[in-house]
């Protein structure tokens, strides 16, 4: 067998006795030499366990049994603790999703090179080789960054110290688990050059955990599919794309291909058209004019310009995108025109009335009339109170008479597609996307003008993600409210927006209607955001 | 989400053995000075001339002091005097401290800094010193000794409160509440009052032993309680006087503090354990 890792029937399970649930039922991985192997699947269905377990880095309440857990033809179960620490590190490394807290924040990243060095029987030249290992992975001012603390280096860069940490290793096998999930789509595609790189050189293999469909598709050699803590499917990327096995696969891909455009989209359906034309001649909803806000600068050093005069128009009925990169302002933006944020300088009019510098106490009067879901669905909900309490709370607000709250609280939940029974539950018994619904929900409880969709899906599985964003799409029209809806994710604006902003650094790029944007972009920076993405649909040539 | 948990904490805490020890101790000295005074034969000030200063016997359990007074009893009815000024000294504390906290930290800005620059004034001084300074400035009364407590315990509960405030302020729920054009005191009281409490629950807990402290070293240098009130400070500095002959009326009144403390701690301790997820997982 030639085989650097051979799993069989691998199991993980947590607790005893009765309280025991198996996170792993019986998985199995061959990877040979070089090889890339990607496992996708969606939160929970023990994707980064398979990973953890073989590196040793579950946590003590978990029990792992295999038949066959071999690395390079040598047994790791039975392997004592000591004997395992030579190998973990040296030649099976990890990169965890998180660079930040992968360093120690207290010690330089030349310290953690220095470590790294020595366990490969280095006793001299750390600096030199550092310096040569960070200018191999392309970050700049290498001299200078072995001297600086993990939080003066950006995201990106400090993914890429981590990756030249893994390879000054040389490693024979790594575990990535998402590792470019925190990172910009721009810098993702350099950090997964990297990887390639990496393996060219040493004959790496990898073990890339992800989430992110196209990135699989393009990055890996063979493709396993995880749902449930079982692994329904394996096999070379081409066939598990193309022509998918199992139904759960088949269900996962056709998700992403129904966001990656493929079959039309719900901005082009006639109602909404019909929406758009009818109001055309109505003034606008929004009018922004040469907005900035600023927030004070860590340690008081000076101002920091979150949005730097920022001017455009939201019109009624539309869907405006916002799209950028993290920190590019665009939330920012958002929660400013809902005046959860005091802007500095411009002005925000919302239906003729000048709305930028208005106390909370006047703006209370018309709050309601506009909404926000919010990224993380767990937060969006008091975890104090019941799904039904916080509808109540928002029916309450909207001056719905008591005694029809009850009916409007079911009424609400299956509009969103859920049911009466779910009124009883706390956020924390519900999941991700079934929050999102009841986030929808408590919105137009409130009978909003706007919406403001923050990431809205972003924080869900891919299976979930089409079915929030349609229901989203039909309320908006069916309500005929204007939507601003803000995403890092390309394939999720084009598929929802009539007209598209483009952040960038706090500033506002470009805007147009999304078509023109995406074919006949403006700038560099959109044109080098189109660049970077990978669209599942022409990976795959579906 | 450190704050937000609300499963079964009662069953947790019969399963915490501090805890569980911590109640057990607490309402036995709950029953004992509630209901002990009501079925002695003796009250607190009434003296027997016959028998003062005499040693623990079946009349007396606990001996007599100088005035012939049963020391159990005056121990009982002093606990009772000294819990209930603790009693509502750290519950004034908790409700101003906490709402200022809260208020202090939801507002923000100049609110913020003026309420909690108080706060830090007050914490500036040892905490007996300024007691004593408010005894002093208010005059000796029952009422006064609360509130000089409650002052100086007051900025713990207001960073308490405000601490966890900022953790959950910019929580999605809050802003969607004040997108619902709430008002700023029901946002306070409905959405976050119920998600930072477990904090101060378990603050007042363990200030109570603290403020039970206070009040008999008050009354121990004599400006807290004033006689003929028992108050078990005020038993204790009677017995030190006369600790050589009657040694059972300071060493008994000082047992009954070190009792209740023993029990608040053990359930402040137990409350803290389960209410702190990165403690809970060891127990």
């Amino acid at each position: 067998m030639g085989d650097l890792v051979d799993l069989k029937q691998l199991r993980v399970s947590f607790g005893k006795g009765e309280g025991r649930t198996e996170v792993l039922k019986g998985v199995d991985v061959t990877l040979s030499r070089g090889e890339i192997l990607g496992i996708i699947g969606e939160s929970g269905s023990g994707k980064t366990m398979t990973g953890l377990a073989l590196l040793r880095l579950l946590p003590q309440t978990a029990t792992v049994t295999a038949e066959r857990m071999d690395f390079e033809g040598s047994d790791l179960q039975s392997m004592p603790d000591r004997d395992f620490d030579e190998l973990r590190g040296v030649s099976m490394a990890m990169v965890f999703q998180d660079p930040v807290g992968s360093f120690n924040p207290c010690k330089t990243i030349g310290w953690h090179f220095e470590h790294a060095l020595r366990r490969t029987g280095r006793t001299e030249g750390f600096r030199d080789e550092t310096v040569r290992l960070l200018n191999e992975v392309g970050v700049r001012r290498a001299d200078e960054t072995v001297s600086l603390y993990p939080h003066q280096l950006s995201g990106g860069m400090l993914q890429r110290a981590l990756i030249a940490l893994v390879a000054s290793l040389q490693p024979r096998l790594i575990v990535a688990d998402e590792p470019t999930t925190n990172l910009d789509k721009i810098i993702e595609k350099q950090v997964l050059d990297l990887f390639l790189d990496m393996r060219r050189k040493l004959d790496a293999s990898v073990i890339f955990v992800t989430h992110d469909m196209p990135v699989a598709a393009s990055f890996c050699h063979r493709i396993a599919v995880m749902n449930a803590g079982e692994m329904v499917e394996i096999g070379p990327t081409e066939q598990v794309f193309r022509s998918p096995r199992h139904p759960y696969t088949r269900r996962l891909i056709d998700t992403a291909l129904e966001l990656a455009g493929v079959k039309g989209r719900p901005k082009a359906s006639a109602a909404h058209r019909a929406l758009l034309e009818a109001r055309a001649d109505e003034p606008p909803l929004y009018k922004v004019r040469d907005l900035s806000i600023t927030f004070r600068g860590p340690g008081k050093r000076g101002l920091f310009r979150a949005i730097d005069g920022v001017s455009f128009d939201v019109m009624p009925g539309e869907i405006l995108g916002i799209l950028g990169e993290s920190g590019s302002g665009k939330t920012t933006l958002g929660r400013t025109l809902l005046r959860l944020y005091d802007p500095a300088e411009g002005s925000i009019t919302y239906r003729g009335r000048d709305i930028t510098h208005l106390p909370e106490r006047r703006l209370r009067g018309f709050r309601r009339e506009m909404q926000m879901i919010f990224q993380d669905p767990g937060g969006s909900f008091n975890p104090r109170k019941t799904i039904g309490g916080s509808l109540r709370e928002a029916l309450v607000a909207a001056d719905v008479p008591a005694s029809q709250i009850p009916g409007r609280i079911t009424a609400l939940l299956e509009r969103v597609e859920l049911q009466a029974l779910h009124a009883e539950r706390y956020a924390h018994e519900m999941s991700g996307g079934q929050l999102q619904r009841v986030a929808i929900a408590r919105a137009i409880a409130l009978n909003p003008k706007v919406i403001v969709a923050d990431e809205a899906v972003s924080k869900l599985d891919v299976s979930v993600r089409a079915g929030v964003l349609n229901l989203l799409t039909d309320i908006q029209t069916e309500m005929g409210l204007s939507m601003i809806f803000i995403t890092h994710d390309l394939d999720v604006a084009r598929h929802v927006c009539d007209r598209i902003a483009v952040m960038y650094h706090g500033k506002l790029l470009e805007i147009g209607p999304t078509e023109d944007v995406f074919t006949n972009p403006a700038t560099d920076y959109t044109r080098s955001l189109l660049a970077a993405h990978h669209n599942l649909a022409d990976l795959i040539g579906a | 989400m450190s704050l937000f948990h609300r499963n079964s904490l009662a069953r947790r805490f019969l399963h915490h053995r501090t805890a569980l020890a911590g109640l057990v101790i607490c309402t036995c000295v709950l029953l004992a000075v509630i209901v002990g005074p009501l079925i002695l034969p003796y009250g607190p000030e009434d003296m027997d001339f016959m028998a003062t200063l005499s040693p623990p016997s079946m009349a007396h359990p606990l001996g007599t002091d100088s005035f012939g007074r049963d020391v159990l009893v005056r121990v009982l009815n002093g606990g009772q005097v000294s819990l209930t000024i603790s009693f509502l000294a750290i519950a004034l504390a908790t409700v101003v401290g906490g709402g200022m906290g809260l208020a202090a930290a939801y507002h923000g800005g100049w609110t913020d800094v003026i309420l909690m620059r108080f706060a830090d004034l007050l914490f500036a001084f040892p905490s007996f010193i300024l007691a004593l300074l408010l005894m002093v400035m208010f005059g000796f009364s029952t009422s006064n000794i609360i509130f000089a407590i409650a002052l100086v315990y007051l900025p713990i509960f207001a960073r308490i409160a405000r601490n966890s405030t900022l953790l959950v302020r910019d929580e999605p729920f809050v802003q969607a509440a004040r997108l619902m054009g709430r008002r700023p005191v029901a946002i306070m009281l409905t959405q976050i009052l119920p998600n930072i409490s477990a904090p101060l629950l378990v603050q007042a807990s363990a200030g109570m032993a603290f403020a039970i402290i206070l009040e008999a070293g008050l009354s121990f240098i004599g400006l807290g309680v004033q006689p003929p009130t028992p108050s078990l400070g005020g038993i204790m500095s009677d017995g030190r006087e006369y600790f050589s002959r009657a040694p059972w009326v300071l060493t008994m009144s000082g047992l009954a503090i070190s009792v209740a403390l023993l029990g608040i701690n053990l359930l402040g301790d137990g409350l803290r354990d389960l209410t702190d997820p990165r403690l809970r997982e060891r127990n």
